[in-house]
């Protein structure tokens, strides 16, 4: 915990992303895309490579074809193009069988990282609010809320798919504050990632509190930054203390 | 990740330092004695057969190959360097070392055995007063065999069979006494039906290691006389009861209980299996004038006991024992001595106690034996009479499915037993109940959904004599032919599958049942599955089928739907999509599950998996009294999920279904989940 300013008082909401910042993703995409790439070498006879070239190349497509939106990151489209660039035509079931795979395995092997559910815990027996901004479609991301046994602490959740667009754009974090309906002072706002979290903070005046990995360097201007969410929680605790 | 963290932590750092300063200083009797001339002797000259060296002492070593083995690597530094720096002696600080690695070794093993409790492992195990005493000042050397022990029980829990065989010969050869562990294991494997393959694998390895562990030593002489000659073998007979010239040895007859005690029990679960080993250990020092080393036996068992201890009095209960414990050892066990100041304490408080009144030594012994007694009947009730393997296999398990002609009750009855596991199960079928065969002409005037028409006597008879484990003689009707093959025996087991139009009819019977299942139908659903069942399975014709359905409706609502009201869960599948009468391709076919639990509680960790983790549908509704839960579920579900879903909500009853549980897809897999968390439920408010 590092960067501590003086003087600070308790948040009346703390905004998340929900990505890498409450669960580690890599581990769970890479569980996704296994599950995805044994399916289409046992069934069809794709090596995991072929599939992975087409998957990349797909996904680049997709991506660059829609911007900075929530449908940028199905994994239907990506896996209905990849099966396209596989030599298979359009293939609808298929395509579903292969994105409920991956969500499936996806999730098996996503763990939230420890000490949220006690922040969480804190920050509601605290009488802070609890809002979830995040990139993606709403569907998966409140399944993976719900999955999480999460959703019973939000108040307010805003997905790139209902504000149109992805993180940074500041819509996201602007239609998390109208339903908050409270001042940007008074809320902080907890990310994993300088340009997407970090930066619309910065910019609408939110406090910024920054989830460091391992290797990985506070960004300029964060208020906050810690590793562990038990660090958060004893430093919210000492903050609620004090007053 | 986390067990590296706890690795790290201060008081593990703190307790390692100290035992680290403790084996530099303390240089015990028996290792003085004993143990260093032994490898001082075998590094001078190296043999095959290091029991031979002719000592005044016959019991220098009474040790076996893995015991020497073990003690080998850090000998031989400490050999090398008295060769280099001492006078030529072994300071003993290799064998102090190797035990700091067996201690070490112990309490890695004990965190993988108890995986997530590494915090209360570190505080129960690391500064045990018997482990700290027991090796460091009265410097014995069990903590190596129950290191071998442990490293069996742990290879047995990830299903390493041959190995855990293996490393338990391992431990009798480091220690023979430890071969009183040996029977335990085969009760556990071969009278728990799911295990018995998993027993052979064990025996291999056994027997492989005994070959080579215990019984090719026995060609040297030294190690007959050190081994088998120590006197700590005749400890058993050391408590008797004098009958005349007669004596009544009480420990075989004690440690005999335990055997049948642990027999009795039959079927354990690996928890309930160290538990009893653990117990039978107290019982075995209990009974014998245990030499010190045998008080180390006890420490990861008392580990566990602290670990899972209900609340703080268990714990300090432990904790108080574990002290009496120690102390007794300071007191009446020759200790260490101090070289670097020169002062020998080996006699110390033995000789202050020696002074003191015999009666007060008899006290103590008799403070200490009551205070195990409470440890032991302590740890009787908490880890045996309220494990949930002990509750639940104290009888069979019952469970009945009822509900009218084409609901599916076989199907369900087969996709329990595949979860519970073939090995387990006892089924009675109501079919093979029937009076006459499908050629009867009774059939015209009676429907089998008549009670009339099947011999509920009997039925009733059969199921009771299965509760009560008493074989019985059923003939079994045999659908494809319509006639029934001649009487077999059938024999009790662990769970008893009652399936039948009228299972939940009797009263008597109900009572005897954990789960009874009532399976309802969406009646075009019904209809479709009979027909399609009677006319592709069964070469009925399709209009036949069809006016023997209405026929049966009168009986069905008479005597079969009432049933309804006594079951706790019923089932009713209905198609989400459409249904064609006469088209029986059930490839497009979706069902959604209504499914009714009465008397349990809601679990919503169910409902987050079956939406969050599979996309599923599902609405959940009370009932106004709140007794009654009602889930609809629609969706996909695959086998895979009900096996991580299980496994994730239902981690400590996995060990009472099959070693390899047949999951189901679809709503069949539902319905397995949803009895296990009825299961469940079931068992926690036996355990109240």
């Amino acid at each position: 915990m590092r960067d501590m300013p003086r003087q600070l008082m308790l948040p009346r909401a703390v905004i998340f992303d929900l990505d890498n910042t409450l669960y580690p993703y890599p581990p769970s995409h890479d569980a996704g895309m296994n599950a995805v790439a044994e399916k289409l070498l046992r069934d069809y006879g794709i090596t995991p490579a072929i599939f992975l070239e087409c998957f990349s190349r797909a996904r680049n497509e997709i991506k660059s074809r829609l911007g900075s939106t929530a449908s940028s990151h199905s994994r239907l489209l990506y896996f209905m193009r990849t099966l396209e660039l596989l030599g298979f035509k359009s293939q609808p079931l298929l395509a579903l069988d292969l994105e409920q795979s991956y969500w499936r395995n996806f999730l098996k092997a996503a763990e939230l990282f420890p000490g949220v559910i006690p922040l969480f815990e804190f920050l509601k027996t605290s009488g802070i609010s609890i809002a979830i901004v995040t990139d993606l479609t709403a569907q998966i991301q409140l399944r993976k809320l719900v999955y999480f046994n999460l959703d019973k602490f939000i108040d307010c959740i805003v997905t790139s798919e209902e504000a149109g667009t992805d993180k940074p754009g500041l819509v996201p974090f602007t239609l998390a504050l109208e339903k908050l309906n409270l001042p940007a002072s008074e809320i902080w706002a907890v990310g994993d990632d300088e340009k997407a979290d970090m930066q619309p903070a910065l910019h609408l005046s939110l406090f910024s509190v920054y989830k460091a990995s391992d290797g990985t360097a506070a960004p300029s201007g964060v208020a906050l930054q810690f590793r562990h969410f038990a660090e958060l929680n004893s430093y919210l605790e000492k903050l609620k203390n004090h007053l | 990740m986390v067990l590296k963290e706890d690795l790290l932590k201060p008081l593990f750092l703190g307790g390692l330092a100290a035992k680290i300063i403790l084996a530099l200083f303390l240089a015990p009797a028996p290792q003085i004695d004993w143990f260093i001339p032994f490898m001082d002797a075998f590094w001078k000259h190296p043999s095959i057969t290091p029991w031979d060296y002719v000592f005044q002492n016959s019991a220098a070593f009474p040790y076996g190959i893995t015991m020497f083995v073990t003690l080998l690597p850090c000998t031989f530094a400490d050999f090398l360097l008295a060769q280099l720096f001492g006078g030529g002696h072994l300071s003993g600080h290799g064998i102090t070392f190797t035990l700091i690695l067996a201690d070490v070794w112990l309490y890695l093993l004990l965190c993988l055995l108890l995986p997530g409790k590494y915090d209360k492992i570190l505080r129960a195990y690391w500064l045990s007063p018997i482990s700290l005493v027991g090796i460091y000042w009265v410097g014995q050397l069990d903590t190596i065999p129950v290191c071998f022990l442990f490293s069996a029980l742990l290879a047995l829990q990830q299903r390493k069979a041959g190995l855990s065989g293996f490393l338990l010969a391992a431990a009798c050869s480091a220690k023979l006494s430890m071969a009183a562990v040996l029977p335990f294991f085969l009760i556990y494997l071969f009278l728990t039906p799911r295990l018995r393959n998993v027993g052979k694998d064990f025996l291999l390895g056994l027997t492989g290691g005994m070959l080579v562990l215990l019984i090719a030593p026995l060609f040297s002489g030294g190690y007959r006389m050190m081994v088998l000659g120590t006197p700590e073998m005749l400890r058993v007979f050391d408590l008797h009861i004098q009958m005349g010239n007669l004596s009544l040895y009480l420990t075989p007859v004690i440690y005999g209980l335990g055997l049948y005690f642990a027999w009795r029990i039959r079927r354990m679960t690996f928890d309930l299996f160290y538990t009893i080993l653990g117990l039978s250990f107290f019982l075995l020092v209990f009974s014998t004038p245990a030499p010190p080393g045998w008080y180390l036996w006890l420490v990861p068992f008392i580990t566990i006991f602290q670990v899972n201890a209900a609340n703080a009095r268990h714990w300090r209960l432990l904790f108080l024992f574990s002290a009496c414990v120690s102390l007794a050892q300071i007191l009446f066990w020759p200790g260490a001595a101090i070289p670097l100041l020169g002062i020998s304490l080996h006699s110390f408080f033995p000789d202050i106690t020696r002074a003191m009144p015999v009666q007060l030594h008899s006290i103590w012994i008799s403070g200490l034996f009551f205070l195990g007694a409470v440890v032991y009947l302590s740890m009787l009730r908490e880890n045996v009479y309220r494990s949930k393997a002990y509750i639940t296999w104290r009888r069979p398990m019952g469970i009945a499915v009822a509900g009218d002609s084409g609901t599916g009750k076989d199907r369900l009855a087969r996709t329990l037993a595949g979860m519970f596991g073939q090995e387990s199960i006892a089924h009675i079928s109501g079919d093979d109940y029937h009076l006459w065969d499908r050629f009867g002409v009774m059939w015209q005037s009676f429907t089998h959904l008549h009670p009339g028409a099947n011999n509920l006597q009997q039925f009733a008879k059969d199921v009771t004599d299965m509760f009560c484990n008493k074989s019985i003689a059923c003939r079994e009707y045999d659908h494809a032919t319509g006639r029934f093959n001649p009487p077999l025996m059938r024999h009790g087991n662990d769970v008893i599958i009652v399936s039948g139009l009228h299972s939940l009819m009797n009263k008597s019977l109900r009572d005897k049942y954990d789960i009874s299942i009532y399976l309802d139908m969406d009646e075009t659903l019904r209809r479709w599955f009979k027909c399609r069942r009677d006319c592709l399975e069964r070469g009925h014709e399709l209009e036949k089928v069809l006016a023997s359905i209405e026929r049966r409706m009168s009986d069905a609502e008479q005597f079969i739907h009432p049933q309804r009201d006594h079951a706790d869960i019923i089932f009713s599948l209905y198609p989400v999509t459409q249904l064609h009468m006469g088209t029986f391709d059930a490839g497009s076919l979706q069902l959604g599950l209504h499914a009714e639990l009465r008397g349990a509680h809601f679990s919503s960790m169910l409902v987050r998996h079956l939406t969050g983790l599979c996309g599923m549908r599902v609405d959940v509704r009370f009932t106004e009294d709140l007794d009654t839960i009602t889930l609809t579920i629609e969706g996909e579900l695959v086998r895979e999920d009900t096996a991580f879903i299980a496994s994730r909500l239902f981690p400590d009853i996995l060990e009472l279904l099959a070693l390899q549980p047949r999951w189901a897809g679809g709503m069949d897999g539902v319905m397995q989940l949803i009895v296990l968390s009825y299961f469940t439920d079931k068992l926690e408010s036996k355990q109240l």
